[in-house]
């Protein structure tokens, strides 16, 4: 049996929303193929990192297919579950419930090994999509805050081709400093680089995605235009300024100018009711030891994600969480994520991933699968939806970034696979002196896949590489020889930055 | 509450980990990295104070001014409509603190960025408070006078002008000009008005740039200096203000702004003594140090009840649900008394030996009675509790063992304005000991203090953080550590701390201090807690990061005096004595 929008969404843990007729559902809009309809971008980002390959990884033996790349072999093979006493499995860590974690799932994903930033970056949050300054110890002369690719796409004309319906160019939910822009959109130039403020509040959310019916009567216009005109009567008028005061009222005036622009807005819910419950809520002293509440709180924030999405008040979504799905009560930083080569952290390290996989990633996933749309796919098959993490198997160490991705946005990218980027032949950690011997190889670019997203959301690199060939973000050598990545990019790796990730486009 | 990585904060693995780098590397940062005292900032003639441009009020700046528009335009209901205009408030984003050396010495006032959020927050108010305001013809009545709500229809414009040159001289931080009124009217159109029209021109005037930004335009140039102006008596009586009071002038002020003479010095200089005694400036200056001193990694006290380590350690003590921010506090309420109350000196936050603590809960662990916040403060039993450092607020972690990397990192960066090179790549090698075989030091010294992590672990980090060793994490003094497993909670044993260490207050120091007491005076004695003193100060004071060159005047007046042992009160209201704060750079 099919699950209609409605009926989804009335089963939502939240709240429930009932919804009209929508244009999108209407078969006889549908337009042949499933490459039509909008396509979503969806960025889950977790920190640290740490995690072991084999705990992450299917086994070596499941890559089966090799295709020479930028100078080496990169290789394939099918993402095939594992189901054993009700739990399916692609890894240790890519394992969850057989009621939910089902083989079309998992065909729907694609596992990345072997992608990763060419120089030192430690502790960041806006590096994971592109803004690579965002770092507590990034060393790069000359390197400067730059927006990550989904506030590039939310003010990009491509992407966003009709913003009729539109509420939030981008949910920014969880933990901060993921999602960068700049202070004024329409003027990049004369910008500077801020983080755009996130919510950990599934109701604050809610209240930013829902649009409620609009009153047909006598409505008195809003006074939007004059507040408008106010600043641009301080912007021109006489009164001495300076030129950086200037720019502070242009950035004000674009965001009026947004501002008008969502008054404007003609969006439908139908009779969608505001959620039952908060996920701050379940904020206590002890929350961050209770990974139950941690479920129920993403749980809530998946719904409301879902609900924006389904209502297209919104298309893309960053979520940013930090150390979840835990009961341990010591220090985790200290004592779990930067020990977690040591056999007892990496069990906790592991059994916290898994529980954001299954608890957040998949759950979003298969809400999102649940949705039909006009196309004949589903809500999951029109987005790029991908999770990576802070660091690789190294805490503080960008080399082999793990990316899960799932949908195939609009048919732009196949899926199915486990592919391991890494040059077999090019040691990046030899795992000498690491008390779990962890090996890593050298790989393509993380500029590489951003630029691959980019590409999937309909985006050419003109519109978002700084220097041609270069994929999404800075381009940068690490040139600290104790850099384990140092002298190791090849020029062939850095001329295949700027295109499509192999094996994923359709 | 967040989820557990507020209190692990993002630097603090990476720190205890290792790092990289050398002192006095290559950091790209204005600040300096370790070294000599900062003490002597080098103020030049002809310094001008750095360009800013224009600056927004901060979140807690924008709620007060509007609660005392409120009053001034409701008295009776003020109330109510703010309770009213809640909803529309809470979607005003919450500040973060900033500076130049992360949250370290950092304050709300620097978080400056415009978000689209805060834009459509804010007008949200202003429609808000204009539909509160003109709900009812009554209510209206209030605001703007009978002459609003009469039937008389001739008089309309005449109302509404009053209204806008009154309320909006409040609002707009300024004189409302023939131009303003035209424009501010304009909404309401044509007289007569009703009460719609009435709740438009307070939207507009509540969502307009004066409002919600400092704008300042400078009244006259400063002979010599290319982009230097002087303030506008208005100006400077919002300056006053809000930095003082952080809300809009008072009647008082406004006065001497509509008058002029708010320029004159000597007017000048009394408004800066009335304001300081006020009330309110009190407040504001406990905000100051509540930014200042607040530890960003130290769990609630109550997070890890009924964890066997942590109950072990605790034994018969039981935390209150307020003791984190009980302990918070008590610094806050020292370091107020000796600004505010009595004249006290920096000398006072490092070496006093009173307990400011107001609840059962923390006098308990000081072993003192409780202060009832008004008489003299009883004084410590214990010989080691003296100072700022010794202070539960400043070594207690709410888990069941110290972190003396996070102390040393807290002083070095907070309290001493210093900069820590960055950490290596990686340093997961080292199995930490969590047994109960090693003291807290031990475990630390094993990890940091070996190869690349020396570095900086040895030099900059961990002997700040030893030297407090002899209070434990709930912050009651102990001369023994007890060895607790940390899976099971079995108290395996005890060891004597070990409090003395090399502090390296200056590079190149390397005497071993006995404890926390002697760490305090040394960093008197070098020069660098005023220094750092003067720095923070100015950040709070201006909402921006102090550039060490061209705000070298400023800075070093306020260390001056500190070094002399000026009380802290006087040295607080001096900064608007400063050129600094009396000018204005409107240069790139």
């Amino acid at each position: 049996m099919e699950i209609s929008r409605r009926m989804l969404l009335r089963g939502l843990g939240g709240f429930a929303l009932a919804l009209p007729f929508l244009p999108s559902l209407d078969s006889r809009e549908a337009k042949a193929g499933p490459v039509t309809g909008p396509r979503r971008y969806i960025a889950l980002r977790t920190g640290h990192g740490g995690v072991l390959g084999s705990n992450l990884y299917p086994a070596e033996a499941t890559l089966t297919n090799a295709m020479p790349y930028a100078g080496y072999d990169v290789r394939r093979g099918d993402l095939k579950l594992t189901v054993q006493d009700s739990k399916a499995s692609l890894s240790p860590t890519l394992t969850a419930s057989s009621a939910s974690f089902t083989q079309a799932l998992a065909s729907k994903m694609n596992l990345l090994r072997g992608l990763d930033m060419p120089f030192y970056i430690g502790h960041h949050r806006g590096g994971s999509l592109g803004n690579y300054k965002d770092s507590d110890q990034v060393n790069i002369a000359g390197l400067e805050l730059r927006p990550t690719c989904d506030q590039v796409l939310a003010w990009s004309p491509k992407f966003y081709d009709d913003l009729s319906t539109i509420l939030m160019r981008s949910m920014v939910v969880g933990d901060g400093r993921l999602s960068w822009g700049y202070s004024n959109p329409m003027d990049p130039a004369g910008s500077t680089v801020q983080e755009i403020q996130s919510t950990d509040s599934s109701l604050a959310l809610f209240n930013k995605i829902y649009s409620p019916p609009v009153d047909p009567g006598a409505k008195r216009p809003a006074i939007a235009d004059l507040v408008l005109e106010d600043y641009k009567r301080l912007r021109n008028g006489d009164r001495r300024l300076s030129s950086d005061d200037r720019r502070r009222v242009d950035d004000h005036i674009s965001r009026l100018d947004e501002l008008q622009r969502k008054l404007s807005v003609s969006a439908s819910c139908g009779d969608i009711q505001p959620p039952s419950k908060d996920s701050t809520s379940l904020y206590s002293n002890t929350f961050f030891r209770e990974p139950e509440k941690h479920k129920e709180y993403w749980q809530l924030m998946n719904d409301v994600i879902v609900a924006g999405l389904v209502c297209d008040t919104s298309r893309i979504v960053t979520l940013h969480a930090g150390d979840w799905f835990s009961d341990y009560d010591g220090d985790w930083h200290q004592e779990i994520a930067h020990m977690c080569h040591q056999p007892e952290p990496q069990k906790k390290l592991l059994a916290s991933k898994q529980g954001f996989f299954e608890f957040v990633f998949l759950d979003l996933m298969a809400k999102l699968d649940a949705v039909p749309e006009a196309n004949g796919g589903t809500l999951l098959d029109s987005c790029m939806m991908f999770w990576t993490e802070e660091s690789g198997p190294y805490t503080h160490d960008p080399i082999s970034l793990p990316v899960l991705t799932a949908g195939g946005a609009n048919g732009w990218m196949k899926t199915g696979s486990y592919i391991d980027y890494g040059n077999a032949n090019l040691v990046g950690h030899s795992g000498k002196d690491d008390p779990a011997g962890e090996v890593t190889h050298i790989g393509l670019l993380y500029n590489q896949f951003l630029g691959t997203t980019m590409q999937a959301m309909g985006l050419s690199p003109a519109d978002y590489e700084e220097t041609p060939g270069t994929g999404y973000g800075r381009y940068y050598e690490e040139t600290a020889g104790w850099y384990p990545g140092f002298g190791k990019y090849t020029d062939k790796v850095r001329q295949a930055a700027g295109e499509a990730l192999p094996f994923l486009k359709a | 509450m967040q989820p557990r990585t507020l209190f692990p904060p993002l630097l603090f693995g990476a720190l205890i980990m290792g790092c990289v780098g050398s002192l006095g590397g290559d950091e790209s940062d204005d600040l300096p990295p370790p070294g000599p005292s900062t003490s002597a900032f080098a103020c030049k003639a002809g310094l001008t104070p750095a360009a800013v441009p224009l600056r927004r009020l901060s979140r807690l700046q924008y709620l007060n001014t509007l609660d005392d528009l409120l009053r001034y335009a409701l008295p009776d209901e003020a109330g109510a409509v703010m309770t009213g205009i809640a909803p529309a408030l809470a979607a005003i984003p919450v500040d973060e603190k900033q500076g130049p050396n992360e949250h370290f010495g950092g304050f709300t006032r620097l978080a400056q960025a415009v978000s689209q959020e805060q834009v459509e927050g804010s007008y949200a108010v202003a429609n808000s408070v204009g539909a509160a305001l003109a709900s009812t013809p009554a209510r209206l009545s209030k605001v703007a006078g009978a002459c609003a709500t009469d039937a008389d229809a001739a008089n309309d414009v005449a109302c509404l002008d009053a209204f806008i040159t009154s309320f909006g001289e409040r609002a707009l931080h300024r004189a409302i000009t023939t131009e303003d009124l035209a424009f501010y009217k304009k909404v309401a159109g044509a007289a007569p008005f009703d009460t719609a029209d009435w709740a438009d021109v307070i939207g507009l005037l509540l969502a307009a740039p004066d409002f919600l930004y400092f704008v300042e335009s400078g009244k006259e140039a400063v002979p010599g200096s290319k982009d230097l102006y002087t303030m506008s008596s208005y100006e400077l009586a919002s300056r006053l203000s809000y930095h003082f009071w952080q809300t809009m002038p008072d009647e008082e002020l406004l006065v001497h702004a509509r008058s002029g003479d708010l320029t004159q010095d000597e007017v000048f200089q009394a408004q800066v003594q009335r304001m300081f005694t006020d009330p309110r400036t009190r407040t504001t200056i406990r905000s100051f140090y509540e930014e200042w001193l607040h530890r960003e990694d130290v769990a609630e006290l109550t997070s890890r009840l009924g964890t066997p380590a942590f109950d072990t350690l605790r034994g018969d003590f039981t935390p209150s649900a307020e003791l984190r921010e009980d302990m918070f506090s008590e610094l806050v309420d020292m370091a107020t008394h000796y600004s505010v109350d009595t004249k006290g000196t920096i000398e006072d936050l490092y070496t006093s030996r009173k307990s400011f603590a107001t609840t059962a809960n923390l006098a308990e662990i000081y072993g003192v009675p409780v202060w009832d916040g008004k008489s003299e403060p009883p004084a410590f039993v214990e010989p080691a509790r003296e100072g700022l450092l010794t202070r539960a607020g400043m070594v207690a972690t709410g888990s069941a063992n110290t972190r003396p990397v996070m102390k040393g990192v807290f002083i070095r960066r907070a309290l001493l304005c210093e900069q820590i090179p960055p950490p290596p790549a990686n340093a997961n090698a080292s199995p930490i000991e969590t047994t109960g075989a090693q003291t807290a030091r031990e475990e630390v010294a094993a990890l940091t203090e070996t190869g690349v992590c020396a570095g900086c672990h040895s030099t900059v980090i961990n002997g700040l953080g030893y030297v407090t060793e002899n209070f434990d994490s709930i912050g009651r003094f102990r001369a023994e550590e007890m060895l607790i497993d940390g899976t099971t909670g079995v108290l395996k044993g005890t060891k004597p701390v070990d409090t003395a260490a090399i502090p390296h207050v200056k590079v190149g120091d390397n005497r071993v201090a006995k404890d926390g007491r002697e760490v305090s005076r040394w960093m008197l004695d070098s020069g660098k807690a005023q220094a750092c003193f003067a720095r923070v100060y100015f950040r709070f004071t201006f909402g921006r990061a102090e550039d060490l060159t061209q705000d070298a005047c400023a800075l070093a007046d306020l260390d001056a005096e500190l070094e002399k042992g000026t009380d802290l009160g006087a040295v607080l209201a001096r900064i608007a004595l400063s050129p600094a704060f009396r000018q204005r750079n409107f240069g790139e």
